[in-house]
């Protein structure tokens, strides 16, 4: 019953001496108050979306069908309308849902432990197959997306795609990837480890399929440009230069990027994420 | 000074652990009581403390502009303490921190002849200092709502901390229901790239709001800021990206060593 887990906590802020009661054995206050296993395990989980959703008396979607202890469902899925949710999802703490997904969202089938999974997808978004740990996924992608099948740990998605994107099949570990492509953009099918793209693509642009490690692209590439295939590493393609197929190793831009550009620094060391509220 | 009077208190960002003893009295005493609060537990607490509790939440309506909103809670509030009764006010967090409408309250009651004050409470920046372990003195720190940055123009020092509140919700005027698109951020990048570079490492920070729950900390380059998940809670911190330069001509007038 919610409500006894919600006045349990409520005493514990206003008694100091419940407070020190419940700090020093959690496990006998817990049960001295009367809470039931759910609320139990929901407040030793600390997961802050299944504490509040034991809180708020919600329970998982009736569509789930074998969520695994410890995860976390929508807090507030459309009202039974076609959402499918996914059907094993691992084990372990730290697996974090949708908190409002849309009608008719398919959900991937085999999410890993610790994912955090889109906070608002749009309509009929197909989400990965079989993601890695630690993959951030995108907060708010656009009806039709296609995500990557099988990115690496500790890839960050783009926080707004667009239409029609078509994402890269097997990025590199610590990629970044744009914030707001533009439709119809081809991204690099293998980029390496370390590489930034750019944050706004123009349309109708072509990358790289086999981008060095530590290769910075372009910020803001104009419409139909198209880029070099295999860049070398070190290899620096600066903002509205058009190279060669295949540039040679040797190849430098003539100058540094203007200070008022985007980004054109590798980023050093990696990204490490933590759980989301 | 005429009977009705105001007091307002802050419940905490955590409010198992983080209401202080003050606070309950006045909420325990007060003829009536009014709270906007974040987490379920608070609300039942301040129910339990006090039967009059009225909760404010109902004049965020969606799509609404929160300066009406703020107004009109003020309105209800002071309704209230006109009417002669002791009236205390309850806010998340510190109640005087990034809450338009406690202070507003306090100025009307105050300009209106009644006694009012307001309790400090623990705010979001106070978690943050404990959780990642910031001391403000050390290098100084910067404070701001990541629209006002955006819309200002305010110089930062990178050899300072640097604190921008409310990163998930730049430039958002109206109350959405169902989140923010936070299309303001790209702004935020673009006035931030001028002092730091985009491999800096900067903090994505959430305080713990219930109990036995862990603050949101995640390191990114400021680069993949744009990748990275945000709440409407969501804090940016920027640590120092130089260190501090010594003005050796004021250690001297001062009468300090150079180092001590």
């Amino acid at each position: 019953m919610p409500g006894k887990l919600t006045n349990f906590l409520s005493e514990l802020a206003v008694s100091p001496e419940k407070l020190a009661s419940y700090q020093k054995n959690p496990d006998a206050a817990m049960k001295e108050a009367g809470l039931d296993a759910d609320e139990i395990a929901a407040l030793k989980s600390g997961d802050p979306a299944r504490v509040h959703a034991s809180l708020s008396g919600q329970v998982a979607p009736g569509g789930a069908a074998q969520p695994q202890g410890n995860c976390i469902w929508a807090a507030q899925p459309n009202a039974a309308a076609n959402c499918i949710w996914a059907a094993q999802p691992h084990a372990a703490a730290n697996c974090i849902w949708a908190a409002q997904p849309h009608a008719n969202c398919i959900w991937a089938a085999q999410p890993q432990a610790d994912c955090i999974w889109a906070a608002q997808p749009h309509a009929n978004c197909v989400g990965a197959a079989q993601p890695q740990a630690n993959c951030i996924w995108a907060a708010q992608p656009q009806a039709d997306c296609i995500w990557a099948a099988q990115p690496h740990a500790n890839c960050v998605g783009a926080a707004q795609p667009h239409a029609n994107c078509i994402w890269a099949a097997q990025p590199q570990a610590n990629c970044i990837w744009a914030a707001q492509p533009q439709p119809n953009c081809i991204w690099a099918a293998q980029p390496h480890a370390n590489c930034i793209w750019a944050a706004q693509p123009q349309a109708n642009c072509i990358w790289a399929a086999q981008p060095q490690a530590n290769c910075i692209w372009a910020a803001q590439p104009q419409a139909n440009c198209i880029w070099a295939a295999q860049p070398h590493a070190a290899t620096l393609v600066v903002h509205h230069f058009i190279h060669a197929a295949q540039p040679q190793p040797s190849m430098q831009t003539p100058a540094p990027p203007e200070a008022s550009q985007p980004s054109t620094q590798a980023p050093k060391g990696q990204s490490t994420t933590g759980k989301t509220s | 000074m005429k009977t009705g009077s105001l007091t307002i208190v802050g419940t905490g960002i955590r409010s198992v652990g983080q209401l202080t003893t003050e606070s309950i009295v006045c909420l325990q005493q007060a003829d009536k009581v009014f709270y906007i609060v974040s987490e379920p537990i608070a609300e039942s607490l301040i129910q339990r403390l006090n039967p009059s509790a009225e909760s404010l939440q109902a004049y965020y309506v969606h799509g609404k502009p929160r300066l009406q909103t703020y107004k009109d809670i003020v309105d209800r509030i002071m309704e209230s303490v006109r009417d002669g009764k002791r009236t205390c006010a309850a806010f998340y967090g510190h109640p005087g921190v990034f809450v338009l409408p406690s202070h507003a309250a306090v100025r009307q009651a105050r300009s209106e002849g009644y006694g009012a004050r307001m309790l400090p409470g623990i705010s979001a920046e106070d978690c943050l200092f404990a959780d990642l372990g910031v001391d403000p003195a050390a290098s100084g720190c910067q404070v701001y709502d990541a629209t006002d940055f955006v819309m200002h123009r305010r110089r930062l020092d990178p050899s300072c901390s640097v604190i921008l509140w409310q990163i998930g919700v730049v430039g958002h005027w109206t109350f959405q229901q169902t989140g923010y698109a936070n299309l303001g951020l790209p702004l935020v990048l673009e006035k931030l790239s001028e002092y730091y570079r985009p491999d800096h490492t900067v903090v994505v920070y959430e305080a713990a709001v219930l109990p036995g729950c862990e603050p949101v900390i995640q390191p990114v380059l400021l680069a993949q800021l744009p990748a990275t998940p945000l709440s409407t809670g969501s804090t940016l911190y920027i640590p120092p990206a130089q260190p501090t330069v010594p003005d050796l001509n004021m250690y001297q007038r001062l009468g300090l060593p150079f180092s001590f």
